[in-house]
């Protein structure tokens, strides 16, 4: 493995103790399954008979859109998101990574993080060592579930026998970062089965980070059509509100701490580097099929063509695949950075939110503020104007609606920030 | 078209209305009698001329009385003029519907020939008895294909004891039977009577505002004779007119020189707001005063109660002005200003009945573009305290402190409700959780039966006519009218959402509905307000005695699972959206509620 920043030599954050890092990421959105998942509604087609061929198009296309944004970016983070980015040829992630460095977008030896499925490792057992050899330092591994018919019903390829196998090939390549995919909430589990299922996905070799997220059922989807159709394929939301609350605590009983709604990690170091600049409003930008990007300076966000032959069409053409943009207004982006901060355990420091948006908005908001904390939904630390409003776990199960619940009307008619 | 050549002699004029259950097909006859007698050209024609106002026609009905002359020429050569007086047809109106059969000798009596005799063409029968009229039954929609005039004769033989054979077989849609129908007329009812020679007494049967020449009054001279610039006097008043113009009532208003005794016809006299005047009161000569008025002057009594609240506060202002604007040609209409802590500004409004109260609130919503929110329905209850006053009581904002309650009535009515006679079990059962006083049952053919039923009125309101449709199958009419004030044992109900009253919901009902009643409510707002992150209770008190109660539970999840780069937009669009939403709601104490809260809540009738 070359030269890369490791975890001790980032400056972690003075009041959390995270490895901070304000540099912006790099996504890379991979289009393309074996199969679809019937409740996947990313941006995705089936490879096909013509797989390879494909995704030779694709490594093109994709190459040519880093030579189009090329510019001085510097992103410490690439992460390979999808569809299955599990199943790319050989080198291609070295490639890639490479171009984005010479094209500025990444900073010499990113942190490179992708997606994979279970069966792609299973049935090669080589592919671990490969990506280890091309610099990946960390792989997200959508098991999804650990029950056999969860799995079937879930319409994934892998079987739960062989999950051990994923992880441990992983783990023996010397992959440090392993993060394991849940999905809980499907019809008929019960609290009881679920904490078997967490308690044995805690206990995977080399498993540091989990991400596990509720069953949504959306329109579109064959679970969609399915559920259009009078099929219950979700708990009820009220039980799907107790699995969360389950979710947390028995991750919390197993050594993984949640910093984030979704998000659960061994250690700080752990915490995904990636996705926490989602969360954080760093900058990032978005290649590939549909990706979406952020740029804080101009307070802009913008995403890609999302049709695998719409976004090549375009690169091809020597344009920026950039389908729409918008440009937030400051109530906007306050309204974003709520919600997505009372989502982490981090928190909100009210003192930066109150310098970006005004003492106003601090001040209309007090009240909201002591009465979340008498009803246990968040801690306030230090100064009420200065301080750091941090949800608990019931706060970050209500993130959303303590977002809401927020007076932003001193913000709605500003046009500049 | 043939113009009046001359006056009609008096034994000459005919003056009839049609009187029919809702839908039988009143006004399409109209039309056809208009049209055969070139009351109205064709270009003038529109259908269903008399319904002059749109919602009227959308709903088959006839609000507003218009009333017409027609000029009718028999097969040998006589000039008839026939006097069609419009009546509106439901039972909420029933008292205009007695002034203009007061105005009448004569009615035709329509009956639908698949639908049969129903419940208001008996109570239409017997007002029109009560005057004496002649009654010509008409069996109207023959060409209907479920058309079974036989039986419909025997209806009329054996529930309204008529001849079945002077029946008339029409089908005023295909203009069938209309040349019957005018003989009928000209020589079955009788010319009308009253001496040109006696004092003037002349019956304000209805009203128009015009805005050039202020109120036209709609007269049917009884005595006496009305001539432009006579100086006249209306008897509940003290004012006297000068006469501008008297005429008849073609499709424009067309002067004569004289209103004979049993004319009808308009009159103008100068009056310039319509609430100077008072429909059924009796004009008189103020140089030789009748002494006695004309029966058919009531004040308008408004039985039933409802608040109206405009959905955005911003359309208070507009609520009042169309409200005004409303009750000028709608004595009947009364309204006045109420607050609500969680509605805002609005009228507590009185109506004839729930037709009226529907009407009204239609008129409002379409031709004044306001979107409203309705109470539910309510009686005027009579409350003694110990003081020995009486207090009328329609709001349960005003009801008294209930120590100091003595105690309360309430209005009663009789319904006359036709069924078939495997109904009445049914009947009976939906009667008797309605309150039922007393009852009694006709059996009136080998099939119908009608049961004269004493009830609160206030069981009426609440979805009466859906659940005896639902129960009787569809066969089940009722009619009902207001009869006197009986003892009841009356509570407020408040609804409390964590401790704090909602006031729009406060309800004044019978003891025994209260409970159910409240729980109703309480379930309907558990549903319609969303989930909080805390727990919502909601009650229905007495006082401070809980009835009923619901909860609605703490929202223990409200996050979206993934929210990474790409669901930032999405994510934040929708969050917008459901503040925006928020921004709509009713704040009760920490509690927001959507308005859609209190429509359903207010909307739907209770089953209880």
């Amino acid at each position: 493995m070359t030269e890369r920043p490791d975890s001790t030599s980032l400056p972690p954050d003075p009041l959390t103790g995270t490895p901070e890092s304000d540099a912006p990421g790099l996504y890379v959105h991979v289009p393309f399954c074996s199969r679809i998942c019937p409740y996947c509604d990313f941006a995705v087609t089936p490879l096909g008979d013509s797989g390879s061929e494909r995704l030779d198009r694709y490594r093109q296309a994709l190459l040519t859109e880093l030579e189009l944004r090329a510019a001085a970016l510097g992103a410490d983070t690439v992460y390979f998101g999808g569809g299955t980015p599990s199943l790319a040829p050989a080198g291609f992630f070295r490639k890639v990574v490479r171009a984005a460095v010479k094209s500025g977008l990444a900073a010499p030896s990113p942190f490179v993080f992708l997606e994979a499925n279970p069966e792609d490792l299973v049935h090669d057992p080589d592919l671990a060592r490969r990506w280890a050899a091309e610099e990946v330092w960390g792989v997200s591994l959508g098991l999804q579930a650990l029950d056999e018919s969860r799995l079937r019903f879930l319409g994934r390829a892998h079987h739960a026998s062989e999950v051990v196998v994923a992880v441990s090939r992983l783990a023996e390549a010397g992959i440090p970062w392993i993060s394991a995919d849940l999905i809980y909430g499907t019809a008929g589990q019960t609290s009881e089965s679920l904490r078997e299922e967490l308690v044995a996905m805690a206990a995977l070799p080399g498993v540091n980070h989990i991400s596990a997220y509720e069953l949504s059922i959306e329109p579109g989807t064959p679970f969609g059509r399915r559920q259009a159709r009078g099929e219950t394929l979700a708990v009820r939301s009220e039980d799907g509100s107790a699995l969360f609350h389950e979710v947390h605590e028995t991750l919390a009983e197993n050594g993984f701490a949640a910093y984030e709604a979704c998000n659960f990690a061994t250690a700080p170091e752990f915490r995904s580097r990636h996705n926490r600049k989602y969360w954080s409003s760093v900058e990032y930008l978005g290649v590939g099929p549909s990706a979406h990007s952020f740029a804080p300076e101009r307070g802009e966000r913008f995403w890609n063509r999302r049709g695998f032959e719409d976004w090549e069409a375009a690169v091809l053409r020597g344009e920026e695949p950039t389908v729409e943009r918008e440009t937030l207004r400051p109530y906007e982006r306050a309204l974003e950075e709520l919600f997505l901060r009372l989502r982490t355990t981090d928190g909100l420091p009210l003192g930066g939110f109150s310098a970006r948006y005004g003492e106003a908005v601090v001040r209309a908001n007090r009240g909201l503020f002591e009465n979340w904390r008498a009803r246990g939904l968040v801690e306030l630390s230090g100064d009420e104007m200065t301080g750091w409003l941090r949800p608990t776990r019931d706060g970050l199960a209500v993130a959303d609606a303590l977002a809401r619940e927020m007076n932003l009307d001193a913000l709605r008619h500003r046009n500049v920030a | 078209m043939p113009r009046p050549a001359g006056p009609v002699p008096i034994e000459r004029v005919r003056n009839f209305c049609i009187i029919a259950h809702i839908d039988h097909g009143k006004s399409t006859l109209a039309d056809r009698l208009i049209q055969r007698c070139g009351g109205v050209s064709e270009r003038e024609f529109r259908d269903q001329l008399l319904d002059s106002m749109d919602l009227e026609r959308e709903r088959g009905i006839t609000i507003k009385s218009n009333s017409v002359s027609l000029l009718h020429e028999t097969n040998d050569g006589e000039r008839y003029q026939l006097n069609l007086i419009d009546t509106p047809g439901h039972v909420d109106f029933s008292h205009e519907v007695r002034r203009s059969l007061m105005s009448c000798e004569g009615a035709l009596l329509l009956v639908d020939a698949a639908q049969g005799v129903e419940a208001q063409t008996v109570a239409n029968h017997f007002v029109a008895m009560e005057y004496d009229l002649e009654v010509v039954p008409v069996i109207n929609k023959i060409d209907l294909p479920a058309a079974d005039p036989e039986r419909v004769r025997e209806e009329i033989d054996e529930e309204l004891g008529l001849d079945p054979f002077e029946a008339v077989l029409a089908s005023a849609k295909k203009g069938e039977g209309i040349e019957e129908i005018l003989d009928a007329i000209v020589t079955r009812i009788p010319p009308p009577g009253g001496d040109p020679a006696d004092p003037v007494r002349a019956l304000i049967f209805d009203a128009q505002y015009d805005t050039f020449r202020g109120v036209v009054l709609l007269v049917r001279v009884v005595d006496g004779e009305i001539r432009r610039g006579d100086r006249v006097r209306l008897m509940r008043g003290d004012t006297d007119h000068i006469v501008e113009e008297v005429g008849l009532l073609r499709l424009r208003r067309e002067p004569v020189d004289v209103l004979s005794a049993g004319a009808v016809g308009y009159a103008i006299c100068g009056i310039k707001r319509i609430q100077d005047i008072a429909i059924g009161d009796t004009v008189i000569d103020t140089a030789r005063p009748a002494e006695t008025s004309l029966p058919g002057y009531r004040e308008p009594r408004p039985v039933v109660f409802s608040s109206v609240y405009p959905i955005s506060t911003d359309d208070y202002g507009e609520l009042e002005n169309a409200l005004g604007k409303l009750s000028l040609n709608d004595p009947a209409l009364t309204y006045e200003r109420e607050t609500s802590t969680a509605l805002g500004f609005g009228f507590r409004c009185g109506f004839l009945g729930l037709l009226h109260l529907d009407v009204v609130q239609e008129r409002l919503q379409r031709e004044h573009g306001l979107s409203l929110l309705l109470s539910a329905p309510s009686v005027r209850y009579r409350v003694a305290t110990r003081d020995g006053e009486l207090h009328e009581v329609e709001n349960p904002a005003y009801y008294p402190d209930p120590a100091i309650i003595d105690g309360a009535e309430e209005p009663y009515i009789r319904a006359s409700i036709l069924i078939p006679e495997r109904s009445v079990g049914p009947v009976m059962e939906l009667l008797t959780e309605r309150r039922l006083a007393t009852s009694r049952m006709n059996f009136l053919s080998s099939r119908r039966v009608e049961i004269q039923a004493e009830l609160p009125l206030a069981e009426v309101l609440f979805d009466f006519h859906d659940r005896l449709k639902t129960v009787t199958h569809g066969y089940g009419s009722y009619d009902y009218e207001v009869l006197d004030y009986r003892s009841t044992k009356l509570v407020k109900v408040d609804i409390l959402v964590n401790g704090e009253r909602v006031d729009a919901l406060s309800q004044l009902v019978h003891e025994e509905k209260a409970r159910p009643r409240a729980l109703g409510y309480c379930e309907r707002l558990a549903e319609a307000i969303p989930m909080h992150n805390f727990k919502i209770a909601i009650q229905g008190a007495i006082g401070g005695k809980i009835i009923a109660r619901t909860n609605i539970r703490a929202l223990r999840k409200d996050v979206t699972a993934r929210c990474y780069g790409g669901d930032v937009t999405r994510k934040r669009k929708l969050l917008e959206r459901q503040k925006e939403g928020k921004k709509r709601m009713k704040q009760v104490g920490n509690v927001q509620i959507p308005q859609s809260a209190f429509v359903a809540v207010l909307k739907s009738s209770p089953a209880a």
